[in-house]
């Protein structure tokens, strides 16, 4: 945040500049420090003092501020080493993102900067170079929440052509909030991938001795050096603990808490594998229906990329709750080419059934349905259960909306989304096309349809 | 002891900084600050240097230290939440530790900060799950008055405690969470103590003045730190007091120490010894193969390496006093610090039956009379970690006092690890900034001190009751109780009386307050004695209900005593009034005071 115009105007008053060592009277007393950036939230001026901390001022009328010296030291820089390429090593490409999985605190301002560069990386996790070559290149520099298809689009390019370039495998470091979204969308844009391509981030910030970033680069470099899996997946922290990461299906994964290290959970599935951080050892959950649905492929330097990026972003998620109006759905209608429902329960089900007096409106949400889907557009129920199968004949909500034209997806509601965008940037949404476009959407593409639901697999123990 | 040393004279520096914890809910969260339950959740953890520390120390020494560490915490599910866990970012501020923090801004006189900015103070010894502490300044510059003189305040913050440990080994650190964020206030003072006994009296009064809020007591409840220093020395930090009693001498043997090490620096300078004279062997096991010294013979049998090193000049000096210990402590503490112990040449050799391989040892460094030599044996890598670090102490003989964090023992103190660097400190961006307002500030009530309630009850019930009783946990109880009752009696009670009670071995704490408010109630209205509080209290510790207390102990009235009285003469008659009197007050106890059986006994005598 800015400082008010009024400590703007004495700072320039008084030639004082942030970062400068000064003397600040604030009418009533006298404090000796540093000129920190604002990070208060009451207009007071923030000084860092020779003790470390920082406080704030109130100033007056009266105030006055003295710079005593310029205040030349900068944080030393870290010793660089150039990096050795070392051939009996796999080579590694980091595209970063964003999110700070790894930055450089400067304790003299406190503020954090990020580290993207190989050499930099390496230095703050020598690790990496244990396992790897490391390359490292900056895609974008953004918060998740703010990426856009096209950005996917973008990624998924790049990945191409890291892989023409030559390496043995990719980690892609994320905004965690969001990265179920990219990993699913990755998933159906680049296929049949010859190498491992990993995403990761972090729950807590890398300016903290207790990060969990680097174990979680660590760790997916040591599954893409030490494994042959090839195609996109999740890598982050399977428990609380520092004691292993979860590999973790592309397209059944989802962010299921605001800051736990392991807010990462495989849903109806188990994790692919499981990386030690202090062994490196790999452990394959070959028991998963990821297996047993053939979704696994071996790394195979020979394959040839699929890059299929098209994406209609005329595409809506929408989320049923009880007193929903019927009305909102009229601007899904004349905006959107597809529409997912989260719905309740196993069907999706929604408010369609007239029951009484205040049930009256029902009638007009099934109407509303008929007319979308009489429209072109196309409707996917999914469940906001988020955990189970969506199976839309158990109970007449659910016939009375197939008979309308919405249709069930079994997959996480997120991943249903992407895919009903990546499925219509391909066929367009004409009438000759809705049943292609039904057929894409019920076949597994990238592993988020499996056909069995297994016994145990509510639950992340492998 | 104090008069032989000019404190003045020698530069004496000295500061104190106490850590009181706070009695309220912890800091960054809700969780309760007196935890207790047995943990049944264990989470592991590894802390990293955060970049930024670079070519202020050795990043990669620093980054080898911590890969080989793992921190465990272990915590109660039901007590401890995910922001101690640091999984869960830091709730707002404590605002009643706030409101304490500031009451104690405001006795100490200090200026207090007009907006609070919660900092990070880098900590990678995994007594924070976060890798560092939540600290903010709430006042500076205020003043403590004593009788031997004032200090000045520099600094009161208030901060999260840190993690106890619970269990240490090789690589591995096991940390209590349940200690982790509770708040504490952090008082600095400056350097200018005067003397030993000016800093028990400084930290004693800074002692009372936060018993005067709303503080934690009992064991570890409270900290003291002291940094000492005297001319051409260096500050030492002198850490875990356990009893104020012993911090002039402790202190004043700190000062005993930097002098003979600056004794021994300036002997060895005008003998000419150099650091080049310090002689490390590495690898002299072989000498001490068919040793007959049974704990060496042991330890080789265990696949114990012995290192050896030589010290110029050095026989005889290691029996040196320095402070309450040897010289030769100062280097078996280096030692110690890695699990190790030293053996050396002014020690009793034959005793150990290692006279023999000692001379084979001087033969091999080629070492003279005057020379010294010791040995470490243990296991590597951490057997030449130890030697390495007692070579360097040694050298620093040359130099004067190393900087260190000691623990204070038994007179003195032992070394514990190098004087930590300045903490580097960043701000909490979690954590919004907090506007200390002016009326926010004339809100809080300057709480009456302790040192003035003093005075006050000493006029009351006696200089020594009031004393005991501003120093007692239950003062709380007295301030109410005394508005209520007998004063004097009501302090009798809570402090010699149950004093005595936990002496014998009853849990004082069983006792309800509303119990002890209904037990007075009875003695004021003279349903039963004051005698009989203590039986009574006794009866309350075993569970028994008020209302058996009322009718055992309720007071009789004359004529039934009058007929007891009768019974106890018919029965044996013509007997001493003290052996009627102590057959009665036995049957009686309680019930009936001395005095009015006395007086009754006597009419029946007659």
């Amino acid at each position: 945040m800015e400082y008010s115009v009024e400590i703007l105007g004495l700072l320039k008053k008084c030639s004082v500049k942030i970062g400068d060592r000064a003397v600040v009277n604030s009418g009533k007393k006298e404090y000796k420090g540093i000129i920190m950036p604002n990070t208060g939230d009451s207009g007071c001026l923030v000084l860092k003092l020779d003790n470390g901390y920082n406080l704030g001022i109130e100033l007056d009328s009266k105030a006055e501020i003295k710079k005593t010296k310029e205040e030349g030291a900068v944080m030393k820089k870290c010793k660089r080493e150039k990096l050795q390429h070392d051939p009996s090593k796999p080579t590694i490409a980091i595209l970063h993102t964003g999110g700070t999985i790894a930055s450089r605190v400067d304790y003299r301002t406190g503020g954090v900067t990020p580290v993207f560069d190989a050499e930099d990386l390496v230095s703050m996790v020598p690790e990496l170079a244990d396992v790897a070559n490391i390359r490292c290149r900056l895609i974008f520099q953004m918060w998740s929440e703010d990426m856009e298809p096209e950005h996917w689009q973008i990624i998924a390019k790049e990945i191409v052509k890291e892989i023409e370039e030559g390496c043995d495998g990719i980690i892609i470091t994320h905004g965690t909030d969001y990265m179920h979204y990219t990993a699913a969308a990755l998933a159906f844009m680049a296929r049949n991938l010859p190498i491992p391509v990993i995403l990761t981030g972090s729950q807590r910030s890398s300016d903290r001795g207790s990060s969990d970033a680097a174990m979680n680069l660590i760790c997916a470099a040591n599954f893409i050096a030490n494994s042959d899996f090839s195609g996109i997946a999740i890598c982050m922290h399977g428990s609380s603990s520092d004691a292993y990461c979860n590999i973790l299906p592309a397209c059944k994964t989802r962010k299921m808490h605001t800051s736990r290290r392991d807010a990462f959970k495989p849903i109806n599935t188990k994790p692919i594998a499981r990386v030690d951080y202090k062994t490196g050892r790999i452990e394959f959950c070959e028991n998963s229906t990821f297996f047993s649905g053939k979704n696994y492929n071996e790394k195979d330097f020979k394959r040839i990329p699929v890059l299929e990026i098209g994406y209609n972003k005329k595409v809506a998620l929408i989320k049923s709750y009880p007193g929903m109006a019927a009305d909102q759905l009229d601007w899904y209608m004349n905006n959107c080419d597809g529409v997912v429902f989260e719905g309740g329960g196993i069907a999706g089900n929604l408010a369609i059934n007239v029951l009484d007096d205040l049930t009256k409106h029902h009638a007009l949400m099934l109407k509303k349905l008929k007319d979308m889907t009489s429209k072109g557009i196309v409707v996917y129920m999914t469940s906001q259960c988020i955990y189970g199968r969506v199976n839309m004949n158990v109970y007449t909500t659910g016939r009375d909306m197939q008979s309308v034209g919405c249709m069930p997806a079994y997959m996480i509601p997120e991943v249903a989304l992407v895919k009903l965008g990546w499925v219509l940037g391909r066929f367009k949404n004409s009438a000759g096309n809705k049943e292609k476009i039904d057929e894409l959407m019920q076949k597994n593409i990238a592993g988020e349809i499996i056909s069995r639901s297994e016994l145990d697999e509510f639950s992340d123990e492998i | 002891m104090d008069n032989k040393i000019d404190y003045q004279k020698i530069g004496f520096r000295c500061g104190i900084e106490i850590h009181q914890r706070l009695d309220t809910h912890k800091l960054f969260c809700n969780c309760d600050s007196g935890q207790k339950n047995e943990p049944n959740i264990e989470i592991g953890r590894r802390l990293r240097p955060v970049a930024g520390e670079t070519g202020e120390i050795d990043r990669a020494a620093l980054f080898e230290f911590l890969r080989s560490k793992e921190f465990v915490y272990k915590a109660s599910a039901d007590e401890s939440c995910l922001v101690e866990a640091d999984c869960e970012p830091p709730h707002e501020i404590n605002k009643e530790a706030l409101y304490i923090g500031l009451e104690m801004c405001k006795m100490l006189g200090c200026d207090i900060v007009d907006e609070v900015h919660v900092m990070r103070k880098t900590v990678i010894d995994g007594s924070n799950t976060s890798g560092f502490q939540r600290t903010a300044i709430l006042g500076m510059n205020g003043f403590l008055n004593t009788g031997k003189g004032g200090v000045k305040i520099e600094t009161v913050c208030i901060e999260e405690e840190s993690a106890r440990i619970d269990e240490k080994s090789e690589g591995k650190i096991v940390y209590r969470l349940n200690g982790l964020g509770i708040p504490l206030v952090e008082i600095a003072t400056d350097s200018t103590i005067k003397s030993p006994e000016h800093a028990k009296e400084v930290a004693e009064m800074l002692g009372m003045l936060l018993r005067s809020t709303k503080v934690q007591r009992g064991i570890g409840s409270i900290r003291q730190d002291i940094n000492i220093s005297i001319r051409g020395g260096s500050r030492i930090e002198i850490k875990g007091f356990q009893e104020l009693d012993k911090m002039p001498v402790v202190v004043e043997n700190e000062v005993k120490r930097q002098l003979c090490l600056l004794g021994v620096k300036d002997e060895l300078r005008k003998i000419g010894i150099k650091e080049k004279d310090f002689i490390a062997k590495k690898c002299v096991t072989d000498i001490f193969k068919k040793t007959e010294c049974n704990f060496i013979a042991k330890a080789l049998k265990d696949d114990a390496v012995i290192h050896s090193l030589l010290l110029p000049r050095f026989s005889g000096m290691l029996k040196k006093e320095c402070g309450d210990k040897t010289l030769g402590k100062e280097l078996s503490g280096y030692a110690g610090a890695h699990g190790f112990g030293i053996i050396h040449s002014d020690e009793e050799l034959e005793k150990y039956k290692l006279y023999n391989e000692f001379s084979e040892l001087r033969k091999e460094f080629g070492a003279r009379q005057e020379d010294l030599v010791l040995i470490i044996a243990g296991k590597e890598p951490g057997v030449s970690k130890a030697l390495d670090s007692v070579l360097e102490r040694s050298r620093y003989m040359l130099v004067g006092v190393p900087e260190e964090t000691r623990m204070a023992h038994e007179e003195g103190s032992k070394y514990m690890r190098p004087l930590p660097g300045k903490a580097r400190m960043y701000p909490e961006t979690d954590v919004p900034s907090m506007r200390i307002t002016k009326e926010y500030l004339d809100s809080i009530a300057v709480p009456e001190s302790l040192l003035v309630k003093e005075k006050k009850y000493s006029k009351e019930i006696s200089e020594e009751l009031a004393s005991q009783i501003i120093r007692s946990k239950h003062l709380p109880m007295y301030e109410e109780f005394r508005k209520e009752f007998e004063p004097r009696l009501v302090a009798i009670i809570l402090t010699n009386t149950f004093k005595m009670l936990s002496r014998d071995g009853h849990d004082i704490d069983k006792i309800k307050k509303d119990d002890l408010f209904s037990l007075f109630s009875l003695v004021k209205k003279k349903t039963i004695a004051k005698e009989s509080l203590e039986n009574a209290l006794v009866d309350l510790i075993e569970g028994k209900p008020i209302s058996y207390i009322e009718s055992r102990y309720r007071i009789m009235d004359d004529e039934r005593i009058r007929e007891i009285v009768k019974d106890a003469i018919k029965h044996n008659p013509g007997a001493r009034e003290s052996i009627y009197m102590g057959a009665l007050m036995q049957k009686l106890r309680g019930t009936v005071s001395g005095e009015r059986l006395v007086r009754i006994l006597r009419e029946e005598m007659k």
